[in-house]
C-alpha cells in the first residue's frame, strides 16, 4: 500500500488532507490586510509578502503552501496532524475514515480571474 | 419625714443604679476599643488585598510568556513533523515520532497552562469578592463605632441625671447618698453591736457587762434618738 506524507487539517469543521508536497510550512497567523475589490489578503511570511486565501474562521495559525510555484498562504486552517499516512484515491485513509485531499490549487485557480486587471474600470 | 428603712432602700437603690452605670461605661470603652482594632485589622486587610492586583499582573504576564513560547514551540514540533514526512524512511520515520512526542508534551503543558490561567481568573474574583466583604464589614464597624459613640453620649447624660438624682435626695437622706450610705452602715453595725452587749449581759455571771453597757450608753442614746427622727 503506498503511503502519503502531509498535513490533516480541519476547515470549517471538515478535515481534510493537504499533501507535504504543497505545504511547505505552519507560521502563526500574521496580520493580514485585505485586498481592496478581492477576497484575498496579503500577509508579511518571513520578509515576504503573500497572498492569503481564507478557507474558515480565523485559527491561530496560517499554512504556507506552494502552488504554481509561488508561496500562498490559507487562513481559517487547524492543523491537527501531520505524518505519513495510507493513499486512498482521493486523498489518505485515517483509522477507517478517508480524508479527501484540499483541492487547494483548485481554490487558488478560481481566485486568478478577480485578480486580472479589469479594463474600462474607472481608475 | 423619710424613715431609716426607706432611707436605706432609697441608697441601696442609688448604690445599684451607680454600680450599674459604670458597668456600662466599662462596656461602652470595651465596645469602643475593639471597634477600633477591628477598624485597624481590616484596614490591614485591605492594603493587603488591594496590593494583590499588581502581583496578579505579573503572574499574567509570565503566564503569557509561557504561552507564547509554547505555542512556538508547538509550531517547531508541526515543521519538524512535516519536514520528517517529506523526508520519508528511515531517516525522517524517527524525526516525526521525535516531533509527535514533543507536540504531545507542548499540548499537554498548554493544557495544565490554561488550566493555571483559569485557576487564576478565579481566584482573582474570589480576590474581588473578599475586598467586597472587607469593604463591608468595615462599613458595620464604623455603623457599630457611631452607636458605641451615641451610647457613650448617652452615658454622659445619664451620669448628668443621676448626680442630679443625688443632689434632689440629698435632702431625703439628710445628706448626701455616700454619706447617707455610711451612716446607714454605721447604723446597722451600732445596732448589731448592741444586741451582742444585751445578749453578753444576759449571760449569767458575765463579770462586766454591765460596765460595758454603760459605756455604750451615749451610742445606745443617740441610736435610738436617730430610730425615733
Amino acid at each position: 500500500m503506498s503511503e502519503r506524507a502531509g498535513l490533516l487539517v480541519r476547515a470549517g469543521g471538515e478535515l481534510g488532507f493537504v499533501p507535504a508536497t504543497t505545504a511547505r510550512a505552519i507560521v502563526r497567523l500574521p496580520p493580514i490586510s485585505p485586498v481592496a475589490s478581492t477576497p484575498l489578503g496579503m500577509a508579511l511570511v518571513n520578509g515576504r509578502v503573500v497572498p492569503v486565501v481564507a478557507l474558515g474562521s480565523p485559527t491561530n495559525v496560517l499554512v504556507l503552501c506552494e502552488l504554481d510555484d509561488e508561496p500562498v498562504g490559507f487562513s481559517g486552517l487547524d492543523v491537527s496532524e501531520v505524518g505519513v499516512f495510507a493513499a486512498s484515491e482521493r486523498g489518505v485513509v485515517v483509522g477507517e475514515h478517508t480524508v479527501p485531499e484540499l483541492d487547494l490549487l483548485g481554490a487558488w485557480r478560481s481566485l486568478e480571474p478577480v485578480l486580472e486587471p479589469q479594463w474600462g474600470d474607472p481608475a | 419625714m423619710t424613715s431609716a428603712a426607706e432611707q436605706a432602700a432609697l441608697v441601696g437603690a442609688l448604690e445599684r443604679a451607680r454600680r450599674a452605670l459604670e458597668a456600662a461605661e466599662a462596656t461602652l470603652e470595651q465596645a469602643r476599643g475593639a471597634a477600633s482594632r477591628g477598624e485597624t485589622q481590616l484596614d490591614v486587610l485591605g492594603d493587603a488585598a488591594r496590593g494583590a492586583p499588581l502581583r496578579g499582573r505579573e503572574v499574567r504576564a509570565s503566564l503569557g510568556l509561557f504561552y507564547e513560547a509554547l505555542e512556538r514551540a508547538k509550531l517547531s514540533a508541526l515543521n519538524a513533523g512535516l519536514e520528517a514526512a517529506r523526508l520519508g524512511d528511515p531517516a525522517g520515520k524517527i524525526v516525526l515520532e521525535l516531533a509527535g512526542d514533543l507536540r504531545e508534551l507542548v499540548s499537554g503543558a498548554l493544557a495544565a497552562l490554561e488550566a493555571h490561567s483559569a485557576l487564576l481568573a478565579e481566584a482573582e474574583r474570589e480576590r474581588e469578592r473578599w475586598l467586597e466583604g472587607v469593604s463591608q464589614a468595615r462599613g458595620t464597624i464604623t455603623t457599630l463605632a457611631k452607636f458605641v459613640n451615641a451610647g457613650h453620649q448617652q452615658r454622659q447624660e445619664l451620669a448628668a441625671a443621676f448626680a442630679a438624682i443625688e443632689q434632689g435626695v440629698a435632702p431625703v437622706l439628710g445628706a448626701d447618698p455616700k454619706t447617707a450610705r455610711l451612716l446607714l452602715e454605721v447604723n446597722e453595725q451600732s445596732k448589731a453591736l448592741a444586741q451582742s452587749v444585751a445578749a453578753l449581759a444576759r449571760e449569767p455571771g458575765a463579770p462586766s457587762a454591765e460596765r460595758v453597757r454603760e459605756a455604750l450608753a451615749p451610742l445606745l442614746e443617740a441610736l435610738a434618738e436617730d430610730d425615733a427622727r
